[in-house]
């Protein structure tokens, strides 16, 4: 996340707090417009998390769906955004549960043909430039456990802060940190060939 | 402190939380500790890969379609609750009913009055059920609770950051060195240590002033970036590079980031207007990683045609020393740019240890390097060209590059070629000829050390060399052969030989003083000197320098003995028949191998 990105999120809550006020006094259009501006963030989320475009746009949908006869429950004490990450991490948790079944080892060898990488390149910005790059990191997130994923989606592509995330995933923020420093490893690991090792 | 407290250190730079102090500390460690730098390096790759993911394209969201098919789902939920709670109501009011039944059955047998009958069942009860409306507002939210909510404190801790980072961070002049930066970054960072222990995003807060409207705060911010070098803030200044008011700063900052800003560096390298700065900024690293982007990048101008304009870059490379030689010697390599190279490392400082440390790796490329060596006359390097000159596939390279060179060692990796037969004579004299010429007394030295190895297989070798292309140049070389104990008679018969051939009238001294030292065995070979100052200075010169010798070992000769020498100026038997009575008066020297 930018910088930008950051500040705009700043200045669309101030948005989001007006907006979820008529909600709760039952303004339709209050609510679809707050879908409007949030559910792209939560089907990306989502989409990291769930690894597939059809996963993702229904389980946004069903969060959405959740939140609005959750809404009277939302108390304000964290941002609109926190409160509907944990409703859409959740979900994701209950879809994976259902199509749960035992992973095998990590290993960048478990990659699709397809997603092959290719011999690390000489200078970063070779290393930028290659397609095939994310491919292979994305697949390398999607073997991570479900919990690590999740939380180091939260921390890194998201941005949040570790109390937010604890407040999402529903653990505590000393958890959360430990989960993301694991789950960073574990990717150290299964991305190894990638690493360019450069004379210090 | 630890390693273990570098990987916590690790751990927080790559959460963005750690304060300069800590990056500092982090620089200098890594510097001392590979494993730690290796760590650092891969988490901030890690960084780097996650950051090249695509943001998950929200194009594919059918936006419209979503929110309809969230409002039917929410509709039907609605009629869902409604129809529950009218089965629920059912099952109370059929409940209800069953004990109302009971209690007027109860009722109509007891003598309770009529004035204790309850009121019929409520309407409410009997009528259709509510539509399901939506739930009534909440109270306003009083001034209390919304100072919990988090946006509203972003904002104002915002504000606050700004303030202090105003404070702290815009005394900084425009192009301020990086010691200074840091002074005032680690001020801020002190300032701002509490915000950062209550878990407020006060890195990312400095990232959102790269776009603030006042421009120093927005050039301070970047500065402060740059001294962090983690992945979040070069993906910030890689922004801002686009923002013309700041992409002068933005440059600086990349600088002062190190390795980290160098893929960002190389893009402001291909904008005109920033060439000069980025160059300026990747020189002061002095860093192989940094030369690499400066080589990289002048590969790329070279095929955009820009080879001409590149004299600058050149010398920046060649301003960064030793760690620049790598990649000067790869620019070589393309014919094009060749010349730009060897000039640039010709004033490299240290070209030639690193030329010297790359001829000494496995797998160096002879192609390339032995021009350079040639041309930069890295003595060190003899090694390796010996090496290619025996391996056969770039020997004429190496031959020429041998001749560049020079000097007695060149020589002599000559000489050795020849003795290990991989070398002929005639072509080994064709190398050294131009040696010879460029400083005669390379032939010279070498017959010392030759000496001093005693290596008399070296000397004959050398006698060959020299005498298969004979020049004034190789004459000094050649008296000292004649000198040498370490040859046979005959062999040094043929240098004095060549001394005649070649020498002028200055060679005469040194012959009258190889006929001193003659041993007394050695009749022939003064007959040979003798001779040789007959062709050098005239007959005359070698009657004196007979009478000489004569005189010196007391003996006398007799006036048919000169006439006989005078005679026999062009027999050499003739003259060794005259010179035999004195060399042999001569008691028999000792001492070194040379006279």
């Amino acid at each position: 996340m930018t910088a930008i990105r950051a500040c705009q999120q700043m200045s669309e809550e101030l948005d989001d707090r007006m907006l979820i006020l008529r909600a709760k006094r039952g303004d339709r259009e209050a609510f679809d417009q707050l879908v409007r501006s949030h559910l792209p963030r939560v089907y990306g989320l989502l989409k990291r998390i769930v690894g597939n475009h059809e996963d993702a746009e229904d389980l946004a949908q069903d969060t959405f769906t959740r939140a609005y006869f959750a809404l009277q429950g939302f108390r304000e004490d964290s941002a609109f955004t926190t409160w509907i990450y944990r409703i859409a991490v959740h979900l994701g948790r209950d879809l994976h549960r259902s199509r749960r079944r035992k992973p095998p080892p990590l290993s960048i060898h478990r990659l699709a043909p397809g997603q092959a990488l290719a011999a690390p390149a000489a200078s970063p910005i070779e290393v930028t430039l290659r397609g095939e790059l994310a491919a292979g990191v994305a697949a390398a997130l999607e073997l991570l456990p479900y919990r690590l994923r999740v939380v180091l989606v939260l921390r890194v592509f998201e941005g949040l802060a570790y109390a937010d995330i604890a407040r999402v995933a529903g653990i505590t923020e000393g958890t959360a940190r430990v989960q993301v420093v694991k789950a960073r490893q574990l990717l150290m690991r299964v991305l190894q060939p990638m690493f360019r090792e450069q004379s210090p | 402190m630890s390693c273990a407290h570098a990987r916590k250190l690790i751990q927080r730079e790559l959460d963005d939380q750690s304060s300069i102090d800590d990056v500092l500390w982090l620089d200098q460690h890594v510097r001392g500790c590979p494993a730690c730098a290796s760590a650092r390096r891969r988490g901030r790759q890690l960084e780097e890969l996650l950051w090249s993911l695509p943001v998950p394209a929200a194009g594919r969201l059918d936006l419209t379609g979503s929110i309809t098919r969230v409002n039917r789902a929410i509709d039907a939920g609605i009629a869902a609750r409604a129809r529950a709670r009218t089965r629920r109501r059912r099952r109370w009011w059929m409940a209800g009913l069953a004990a109302a039944a009971a209690a007027a059955i109860l009722l109509a047998r007891s003598d309770w009055p009529r004035r204790a009958r309850a009121p019929a069942p409520g309407r409410a009860m009997l009528a259709e059920p509510e539509p399901w409306t939506a739930p009534a507002p909440s109270a306003p939210v009083g001034d209390d609770e919304r100072e919990r909510l988090d946006h509203k404190r972003l904002e104002a801790m915002r504000d606050r950051v700004r303030d202090l980072f105003q404070e702290c961070m815009t005394d900084l002049a425009a192009g301020a060195p990086r010691a200074d930066v840091v002074l005032c970054a680690q001020r801020f960072d002190a300032g701002a240590r509490l915000h950062r222990a209550g878990g407020w995003p006060v890195v990312r807060i400095v990232q959102g002033l790269v776009r603030d409207p006042d421009a120093a705060v927005a050039r301070a911010a970047v500065r402060y970036l740059g001294v962090r070098g983690d992945t979040l803030a070069m993906e910030t200044l890689k922004d801002a590079l686009r923002v013309p008011a700041i992409q002068a700063d933005v440059v600086r900052a990349l600088g002062d980031a190190g390795d980290a800003g160098l893929a960002t560096l190389a893009l402001a390298l291909r904008d005109a207007s920033l060439e000069a700065l980025a160059l300026t900024q990747l020189a002061r690293q002095r860093t192989a990683a940094a030369a690499r982007v400066i080589e990289k990048e002048i590969q790329r101008a070279r095929e955009a045609g820009r080879a001409p304009q590149l004299l600058p870059w050149f010398d920046a490379l060649a301003s960064m020393g030793e760690v620049a030689v790598p990649s000067l010697l790869e620019l070589a390599a393309t014919s094009e740019l060749e010349p730009l190279a060897i000039g640039a490392l010709a004033h490299t400082d240290g070209a030639r240890a690193g030329v010297a440390g790359i001829a000494a790796e496995a797998g160096a490329r002879p192609g390339v390097l032995l021009p350079v060596i040639g041309e930069l006359g890295v003595v060190a390097a003899l090694p390796y060209v010996e090496q290619q000159c025996r391996a056969g596939a770039a020997r004429d390279q190496a031959l020429a590059c041998l001749a560049a060179l020079g000097g007695p060692d060149a020589l002599r990796v000559l000489v050795r070629l020849v003795q290990g037969g991989r070398l002929l004579a005639s072509l080994a004299a064709s190398v050294a000829a131009p040696i010879l010429d460029r400083d005669a007394e390379a032939a010279t030295s070498l017959v010392d050390v030759l000496v001093g190895d005693g290596d008399s297989a070296g000397a004959r070798v050398l006698l060959d060399l020299l005498t298969e292309r004979t020049s004034v140049a190789s004459v000094p070389a050649l008296v000292a052969l004649a000198r040498c104990d370490l040859l046979h008679e005959t062999e040094r018969e043929r240098a004095v030989a060549a001394v005649a051939a070649a020498g002028t009238r200055e060679q005469v001294g040194a012959m009258r003083n190889l006929l001193a030292g003659a041993l007394p065995s050695e009749h022939r070979f003064a007959a040979a000197v003798v001779a040789s100052i007959a062709a050098l200075g005239g007959d005359a010169a070698a009657e004196a320098s007979v009478a000489d010798l004569a005189r010196d070992r007391g003996v006398e000769l007799s006036r048919r003995a000169t006439r006989q020498l005078l005679d026999g100026m062009s027999s050499r038997t003739r003259i060794a028949q005259v010179l035999k009575p004195v060399i042999q008066s001569q008691s028999p020297k000792t001492g070194g191998p040379c006279r």
